[in-house]
């Protein structure tokens, strides 16, 4: 009889909790001076050291604005108080925690690292109702959805290889004539070589070669042995840090000596890049959301100069990339939405984004009806003596681009 | 009452007596049923964010009992489990995108194109054993991910491809948190099924007689390579079908995480810890280890998947032959120690 008992109290079960209930979504998160936002973050697996690089930017943002007393609401200062989630670099793991934020009543949120989770969390923010200010996700594809609840402080996906062609482009001298382009075969990395090369085409370079290898690689011999008969003046990369240093090494293996160099959007402004390379590195160009030399100021962090002394006080002296500053700057752009909208309703965070125009430590924020900022430009550097060094646009840059940059 | 359905078939009209301690045979039907009613029951109490989250136990469930079928009855460890999941994913892709077939149309193709695959691979790679043919298998899942990485013009590459959801361009609309809850609940259930028959058949006794010993079992009369064959076929349609499901409900996929090897190894440890070789075990330990595994990733930001592995090697240690063989052994011998477990099992 005990089964038929237990069997019995598991369907009463069952049907109980079938009949009642309901669904739908906390109505508030956070204290009442609080701002709570959410961050899905890839804080282990494949991106966790970028993950991490973009969690120090958000907290800097935090704690600058706590210091400050807050965000102002209306009559109330709220404090900033972000909650963090491990995505484990998946995009799949990224949308589950922004559905999960949003069942807290959490409908800010911070975006995760990487453009393919930044994909995946966008489409479930649009569902949702939420917004989320994007610090790292520059693939154009997402922006190209027909969303308008996504945000990008960064420079799109376009514009990477595409600065570094219009800096060769002026001050390249000599002029070389013929580009050939690498590149990784993610989303992003192809949008960047594509819209690169169209941009040579379009300020008249011939584009000899685009040749694609796979994402994460350390062998890039093939494609550097299809582009070598082909004697291209610049050969650019389109790349992560890793491909970006195998090419250099395999290129000098190989015999592949471009008569201009080398150009390899985000490599070569991470340390690691010249600190592998040594003398190899010198004379590469890359390209770069931001340094210290970027123009603009806001209230918050101050200038670029100040977010560089900042970040150096709160991490033990070391100096700060991009991704720590992109990710300040997506924060701080939520942080003047919600002051410009006197509210942390969604819709109406939204609205103040849409028509945000607020100049940064980072460069202007200012977003397209896509949600794209292209107010803001890329920079191009130079490995100069060991280190990357600021030398397009020609406003900010440190000094003159030594040309040609085959190095020693 | 505590009598079998099972006396019907004497056709004498008597009741047969069940042994005591036996259960009847209508028992695990009836706790199939009344869990799947519960899942029903529990939809109408999640928010629309932890509906998505269960939906994800159910599709490892689904994974777990069709790795179990030539993992566990058979004894085969197939490494590029994650292989029919890709293909069943990406055939659905392909056929929606490119084909502009509603889902419900490429759903079940993605399950045979899974199926018959694995059956055409299977009988080259059945005669391996062993760790020959786990590597193989492996081998296999690594060149389907190249191949659908290498034909960007039909799978988009790295890059990765968008099935058209909405608007009226979409083969079929997406589903949402709550129409793919009910599908992987669904599938999940229909995964139980099959196996529960499978184990109950003639096929489950001949997948078991060739875990024990295969040479044995050729000589007892068994089409072993037929029996391999079905196992490994249903074991690809169930792993393809969730692939299929899953890809619409990611909506834009990738090789890189379809192709993911650390799901052929979730599948691997969940049937290993809950119980190799049985029907309830996977279940049990596909939600033992994703509702933990979610627990520690919200409450261990940085340490989650230390913890969840340190969790994992004592209940291998603990458990070796997994929860579900263990209760069943320690309540055939009264004996609930896991020391005594441990001994028992010892290497």
């Amino acid at each position: 009889m005990h089964t038929r008992k237990a069997a019995a109290l598991v369907t009463a079960v069952a049907l109980v909790a079938a009949g009642c209930g309901s669904k739908g979504e906390h109505k508030a998160s956070g204290g009442g001076d609080t701002l709570q936002i959410g961050a899905s973050l890839s804080l282990t697996g494949s991106l966790a050291r970028e993950g991490g690089l973009t969690k120090e930017g958000y907290e800097l943002c935090r704690q600058a604005v706590n210091a400050k007393g807050g965000v102002p609401v209306g009559s109330k200062k709220l404090k900033l108080d972000i909650k963090y989630q491990d995505d484990t670099s998946k995009p799949d793991t990224a949308a589950q925690l922004v559905d999960q934020f949003n069942d807290k009543g959490v409908k800010l949120i911070l975006g995760p690292y990487g453009s393919a989770t930044t994909e995946a969390a966008a489409a479930v923010i649009e569902r949702n109702g939420q917004v989320m200010a994007d610090s790292s996700g520059a693939d154009d594809k997402i922006f190209q959805k027909g969303y308008r609840r996504t945000f990008a402080a960064l420079s799109p996906a376009h514009s990477y290889a595409a600065s570094m062609v219009q800096a060769i482009n002026e001050m390249a001298k000599p002029k070389p004539s013929t580009m050939a382009f690498l590149s990784a075969d993610d989303g992003f990395s192809k949008t960047v070589a594509e819209s690169g090369a169209e941009e040579a085409r379009r300020l008249g370079f011939k584009v000899v070669a685009t040749e694609y290898f796979p994402s994460g690689t350390s062998d890039v011999s093939s494609a550097l042995t299809k582009v070598k008969p082909m004697k291209p003046d610049v050969i650019i990369g389109s790349v992560h840090v890793a491909e970006g240093i195998a090419i250099i090494k395999q290129a000098r293996e190989l015999g592949v000596r471009p008569a201009g160099g080398f150009a390899e959007t985000v490599a070569p402004p991470t340390p690691d890049f010249a600190k592998s390379l040594g003398a190899d590195a010198e004379g590469v160009l890359g390209s770069t959301q931001w340094t210290d030399t970027t123009t603009g100021k806001d209230k918050w962090i101050g200038s670029a100069k100040d977010y560089a002394t900042a970040f150096k006080a709160a991490y033990g002296g070391r100096a700060p990339e991009y991704h720590g500053a992109e990710a300040t700057a997506a924060c701080l752009a939520l942080v003047f939405a919600v002051e410009k909208a006197g509210s942390t309703d969604a819709d109406k965070v939204r609205d103040a984004l849409a028509g945000l125009n607020e100049p940064t430590f980072f460069g202007p924020l200012k977003f397209t009806a896509q949600g794209q900022n292209l107010t803001k430009k890329m920079q191009v550097v130079q490995i100069q003596k060991g280190r990357p060094v600021s030398v397009w646009p020609k406003d900010v840059a440190e000094a003159p681009m030594v040309w040609p940059g085959t190095g020693k | 009452m505590e009598t079998s359905t099972a006396a019907a078939g004497t056709g004498q009209g008597e009741k047969a007596p069940v042994p005591r301690g036996r259960r009847p045979a209508w028992l695990p039907w009836a706790v199939g049923a009344v869990a799947v009613l519960a899942c029903l029951g529990l939809q109408s109490q999640l928010y629309s964010g932890q509906e998505r989250t269960v939906t994800t136990v159910f599709m490892f469930v689904t994974l777990a009992v069709g790795w179990n079928l030539i993992g566990g009855f058979t004894g085969y460890a197939c490494f590029g489990q994650v292989g029919f999941f890709g293909l069943g994913a990406y055939t659905t892709v392909v056929l929606m995108v490119h084909g502009d077939l509603s889902f419900w149309v490429a759903w079940p193709i993605s399950a045979v194109v899974a199926a018959v695959f694995a059956a055409a691979i299977g009988l080259p790679l059945l005669r391996l054993k062993g760790h020959y043919f786990a590597v193989a298998t492996l081998g296999v899942a690594e060149g389907l991910r190249e191949l659908v990485t290498n034909v960007p013009r039909w799978t988009g590459g790295g890059a990765g491809i968008t099935i058209p959801s909405t608007g009226a361009k979409a083969p079929t609309l997406w589903l949402g948190n709550d129409g793919f809850y009910l599908l992987f609940l669904g599938l999940g259930a229909v995964s139980a099924l099959v196996a529960a028959l499978i184990s109950r058949g003639r096929t489950g006794y001949a997948l078991r007689a060739i875990n024990q010993d295969e040479d044995a079992a050729a000589a007892l009369g068994i089409n072993t390579t037929w029996a391999k064959t079905v196992a490994f076929g249903m074991s690809a349609a169930l792993t393809g079908a969730a692939g299929s499901a899953y890809a619409f409900q990611q909506v834009t996929i990738y090789p890189e995480r379809l192709f993911d090897v650390n799901i052929t190894v979730l599948m691997v440890v969940m049937v290993v810890i809950g119980g190799s070789g049985t029907v309830s075990g996977p279940i049990l330990g596909a939600l033992g280890i994703a509702v933990v595994s979610e627990y520690l990733r919200q409450h261990f930001a940085q340490w989650h998947s230390f913890t969840l592995g340190v969790l994992i090697i004592v209940a291998v240690i603990l458990l070796p032959q997994g929860l579900v063989n263990f209760v069943r052994d320690a309540v055939r011998m009264r004996d609930f120690s896991l020391l005594s477990n441990v001994r028992r099992y010892r290497l």
